[in-house]
């Protein structure tokens, strides 16, 4: 006879059957009935559940990483030293016949000249540009140095210490020494009367007085570039660019 | 009908049929919902041998059927108003203490602990056989009978939990298939072949002694 299961003999698993059957039988202990008693007297039994402690490592350490990584990004948002999102610092050396001074090259177009937000500074090639303008983005820790051909070199530790300081590159050292204008983006927007804060894009002006205002800048305008040689600020408006040369 | 001691038509009656172990399993648990505790010691006398082995068996481990046994009677105890007689009170207090193994063979594996009866096994790592001391020594054929238990009785405990509860219940404990099936909630058909693939896993475990 075949096991209709696993095709094994019959006989065959009679005699594993047999087998086990000759397994000795143990016995309860003495007291066995004394200690269910004991259990019993004690209560009803509560379900065994497994240590609190492996439960809350599977839960406390994902949530303690969530919220490290969550306190750490909502840190610095909240504290960000942004003022606007205008990463611009121009220099502008106040020569005779420069643009600043200069009404005529105000009237230039000011595509030329000006300086794109979010370009960065190796985009932005101020060793191309006529007036030297240089600009460092918020994220661009330092400002390029102009290169030394002085054996030893230098180094741009100076330039990432102070990124709003910037020096005047090419000057002649046996020249008298030009007045120097430093203008921060920030400090240009407080000259013309514009405050601004960030939007992730450029800078949401929040208020507008003066010399800004008088040319038309609004409140809600989201400046786009500021061209403090000309003294020109580019802004968005309704989706539509605008141009106003601050005089 | 005469009133007794405590007053109650039929319980001297009733202690007398118990005591000549005449009482079903039924009548018992229904004597002790009745708070006859007398009644529920019948119920302990019957079957805590029973399921001492058969925990002993599916786990390999004295101390621990043991304790399990203790723990499925104190949980029969509490659980007497819930039970319900259309199934065998044998198969219900099987059911709970093949549950509370199960339970336990899935705990041991979750939390991996070692094993103390590493301990006191032996260099080739067979498991020690509980054998009651009787104070004297075994002969040479007892030697060999114990060592065959030992191999036997590791086989298995090493099989899968579905093949170890109906072999154990079918050969160990002398259910039919029936029970087997009920116990485990399973079908006929399922449980048989279960049975058949566990003797046919031992088979080449214990291929020495066929």
């Amino acid at each position: 006879m075949v096991n209709e299961h696993n095709n094994l003999p019959e006989t065959e698993h009679i005699e594993v059957g047999r087998l086990i059957g000759t397994l000795g039988r143990v016995q309860a202990p003495k007291d066995f009935d004394f200690q269910v008693r004991a259990r019993i007297a004690i209560g009803k039994p509560q379900e065994k559940r497994a240590s609190w402690f492996p439960a809350t490592v599977r839960f406390a350490a994902p949530l303690g990483l969530l919220l490290a990584v969550g306190g750490y990004v909502g840190y610095n948002s909240v504290y960000s030293t942004d003022v606007a999102s205008v990463p611009v610092v121009a220099y502008a050396p106040a020569e005779p016949g420069s643009p600043v001074n200069n009404p005529v090259a105000q009237d230039q177009p000011v595509v030329n000249t000006e300086v794109i937000a979010d370009q960065t500074l190796a985009e932005a090639k101020p060793e191309t540009t006529p007036d030297r303008i240089l600009k460092t983005g918020q994220k661009t820790p330092a400002v390029t140095e102009p290169k030394n051909e002085k054996p030893g070199g230098g180094s741009y530790d100076t330039a990432a210490t102070d990124s709003k300081k910037i020096n005047a590159p090419d000057i002649d050292d046996l020249a008298p020494a030009p007045k120097r204008v430093l203008i921060s983006a920030k400090d240009f927007l407080s000259s013309i009367g514009v405050s601004a804060s960030s939007t992730g894009t450029g800078g949401r002006i929040q208020s507008v007085g003066g010399s800004a205002a008088a040319v038309g800048i609004m409140v809600g305008d989201v400046i786009e570039s500021i061209s403090v040689q000309t003294r020109t600020i580019r802004v968005t408006r309704d989706g539509k660019s605008l141009a106003f040369s601050i005089r | 009908m005469a009133l007794d001691s405590t007053g109650t038509f039929g319980v001297g009656v009733q202690r007398n049929r118990m005591a000549e172990g005449k009482l079903s399993d039924h009548e018992l648990v229904d004597a002790t919902r009745g708070g006859d505790e007398s009644a529920f010691n019948e119920i302990m006398s019957r079957y805590r041998n029973p399921l001492t082995n058969y925990l002993y068996r599916f786990l390999n481990d004295y101390e621990e059927a043991v304790d399990l046994a203790q723990e499925t009677f104190v949980r029969v105890y509490f659980a007497l108003d819930r039970y319900h007689t259309q199934y065998a009170f044998s198969t219900y207090i099987y059911r709970i203490a093949t549950n509370l193994a199960i339970s336990e063979i899935r705990r041991r594996k979750r939390r991996k602990l070692l094993s103390l009866t590493g301990l006191f096994q032996g260099e080739d790592d067979s498991d020690v056989e509980f054998q009651p001391t009787d104070g004297k020594m075994l002969a040479d054929e007892e030697l060999v009978e114990d060592e065959r238990s030992r191999t036997i009785a590791k086989a298995i405990a090493a099989l899968p939990e579905k093949y170890r509860v109906p072999v154990i219940l079918r050969d160990v404990e002398g259910k039919s298939y029936d029970e087997v099936a009920e116990i485990m909630e399973l079908g006929l058909g399922t449980t048989k072949s279960r049975i058949s693939r566990g003797r046919a896993l031992l088979k080449e475990k214990l291929q020495n002694y066929l």
